[in-house]
């Protein structure tokens, strides 16, 4: 509303199955009901929808559908009892961007604890009177704060409101927030039942369990969490192991970007004596997972650059610092991962021989002002990275030494072959057997290289290998 | 990677050797990813390292400092900033590390934290790389 103000809300249950066009009638006037405290009786209201046959049902106040019309006399009652007129205009779907982003978000914290749980824990700790990070889907009790507007009687963000007061919080929050939480439960000096996970490396751990005047631990259940929009049981969050996932492996992008480089390649280096390995080359100038990552930002740049008519190969600088101002205004991108979507534009531009665009003092005054915006918008930057101390690497070791678990064992040689090689950190995961080589004094260890370079075959010649010298 | 003098203790090395000589005793695949469970052919993920910190600084009870982290690359600026502090010169740290044309101003700006002091651990993990330059 307003332009400034999101209402975002789930289907659940039943209506989750309904169709998209009486999804859109009931999203208009789910809306206004929860932003009734925001109009005056007769006031009109201009309502934007991408749907046609949403317009002329809103417009009209009939339909031939029997479900549609039940929601078109909602929205007229709803209307009716606000005192409102509506006047409804469409929008084409490639302009309407916000709310769109908006309906296909996935709530990636979307998290209600076991009613069983909470109910224990309410007997013990309660009752509680708010529930300070809920939804109208996964909320445990009638009074909540929601991220979003919603049906909720209190006002969105519970961080901007008073926890004090004589109320007794419910705190089930997204675990990005776990300091702020803190933070404000000490200022307002809160009584609180918070919910954490046990991440006792985070700085916010060991204050937070002085402050506690009682810890209670739940169980490891894989039933423990809910996912109240999806209905189903929702992934354990991240507690304090996390097996290994391979994030970083190619996606069906690599070979997108690996069929346009050979093209170019192609084209330029014709098909004479080299060419087509010439081609090849330039293909393979990037490993895999980069190929994956460059297309997938890439491609994130292009509809950027299409939905706004921006030119975009070449682009230049100026459209560059448009996209950097896109991506501050998402605010999930930090100053720290901002060169990850640049790197890619330059990657595109320099493959077809183009200067680069996303380079250059004006660029860097951007980016040093998205920065200073965001650790104001954030209060500080994120935390910054530490080199991990040799003792307690020795402390791992020894861990390692000791533990009669193979798999931990294998683990903190890892670990330790990692450190005492120098290498990035999957350099010594990716490892094979044949690359190390036990000799008497010394072992002989080939790192796979990783920039700018493949795995060079220990089976090789000795001048094929890439040994790292004093080896 | 050479062993510290025989007379020295060197638990670091002697927990990979030992790895090394397990993977051999039970006649592993030349192909068999070092550090995966034997059998398991699936290369590990790039981040595993990080995951295996991780796991050794929760199992061990290791606090984080205030505002700062441990992510992917604290375990390579542990060795370079211990290297470092221990005397390594920095070109000679940049070589270790695989720099492109041993760059040392990369090695300066990200993985070096140059107020670490030496200690008896940083010894004892890389004192195997000083050079006597007498």
């Amino acid at each position: 509303m307003d332009g400034d103000t999101p209402v975002r809300g789930l289907f659940t249950g039943e209506p989750a199955a309904w169709h998209i066009i009486i999804k859109e009638v009931a999203a208009i006037w789910h809306t206004l009901t929860a932003l009734g405290n925001r109009v005056s009786t007769g006031d009109r209201l201009r309502i934007f929808t991408d749907s046609q046959v949403a317009l002329h049902a809103t417009n009209a106040l009939v339909s031939r559908s029997l479900t549609l019309c039940a929601e078109v006399r909602r929205l007229h009652a709803v209307a009716q009892d606000l005192g409102v007129t509506l006047d409804a205009e469409w929008i084409p779907t490639a302009e309407n961007v916000w709310a769109d982003k908006l309906s296909r978000a996935e709530e990636s914290t979307d998290w209600q604890l076991d009613r069983t749980f909470f109910d224990t824990l309410d007997f013990k700790y309660g009752p509680h009177t708010i529930d300070r990070f809920g939804t109208a889907c996964n909320t445990l009790l009638p009074h909540y704060n929601s991220p979003f507007q919603d049906f909720s009687d209190l006002p969105a963000d519970a961080l901007s409101q008073q926890w004090g007061g004589g109320h007794n919080n419910w705190i089930n929050p997204p675990f990005d927030r776990i300091p702020l939480v803190l933070d404000k439960m000490k200022t307002d000096v809160a009584k609180a039942t918070v919910v954490l996970p046990v991440w006792r490396t985070q700085p916010w751990w060991t204050p937070a369990l002085t402050a506690a005047e009682e810890v209670c631990c739940l169980p490891r259940r894989a039933d423990l969490f809910f996912r109240a929009a999806a209905g189903a049981q929702a992934p354990r969050p991240h507690w304090t192991l996390r097996p290994p996932v391979h994030t970083r492996r190619a996606g069906p992008a690599a070979a997108t970007w690996t069929r346009a480089a050979t093209a170019v390649g192609r084209h330029k280096f014709g098909a004479g004596l080299g060419g087509a390995q010439a081609a090849a080359m330039l293909a393979d100038q990037l490993a895999d997972s980069t190929k994956d990552a460059y297309a997938n930002k890439w491609a994130n740049f292009f509809g950027f650059c299409e939905a706004s008519g921006y030119p975009f190969l070449p682009t230049t600088t100026e459209v560059v610092a448009c996209r950097v101002g896109e991506l501050y205004e998402r605010g999930t991108v930090a100053p720290g991962t901002l060169q990850n979507y640049l790197t890619p534009i330059n990657a595109v531009n320099a493959l077809f021989r183009m200067e680069k665009p996303a380079v250059g003092p004006l660029l860097l005054a951007v980016t040093h002002g998205y920065a200073r915006r965001y650790a104001d918008a954030h209060e500080g930057l994120r935390d910054k990275r530490k080199p991990l101390p040799a003792a307690a690497l020795m402390r791992m070791v020894g861990l390692g030494g000791a533990t009669p678990d193979p798999a931990l064992r294998r683990r903190m040689a890892g670990l330790a072959l990692s450190a005492l090689t120098l290498c990035r950190p999957g350099g010594g995961a990716n490892l094979r057997l044949q690359d190390v080589t036990l000799k008497a004094s010394h072992l002989l260890i080939q790192v796979p290289k990783y920039k700018h370079g493949a795995r060079a075959n220990p089976r090789a010649p000795p001048s094929g290998r890439n040994h790292r010298p004093g080896l | 990677m050479p062993r510290r003098p025989a007379a020295t203790t060197d638990p670091a090395y002697d927990l990979v050797r030992s790895h090394v000589a397990a993977m051999q005793l039970v006649d592993a695949r030349p192909d068999q990813p070092f550090f995966s469970p034997v059998g398991g052919l699936l290369p590990l993920p790039t981040e595993v390292a990080t995951s295996w910190m991780r796991e050794g600084l929760t199992l061990l009870d290791i606090p984080t400092p205030d505002a700062c982290t441990y992510s992917g690359h604290s375990l390579r600026s542990c060795a370079a900033t211990s290297a470092r502090a221990i005397g390594l010169v920095l070109d000679a740290i940049a070589t270790l590390m695989g720099m492109r044309n041993k760059d040392t101003t990369t090695v300066t700006e990200i993985y070096v934290d140059a107020l670490t002091a030496p200690d008896d651990a940083a010894r004892d993990l890389y004192d195997r790389y000083l050079v006597n330059r007498r």
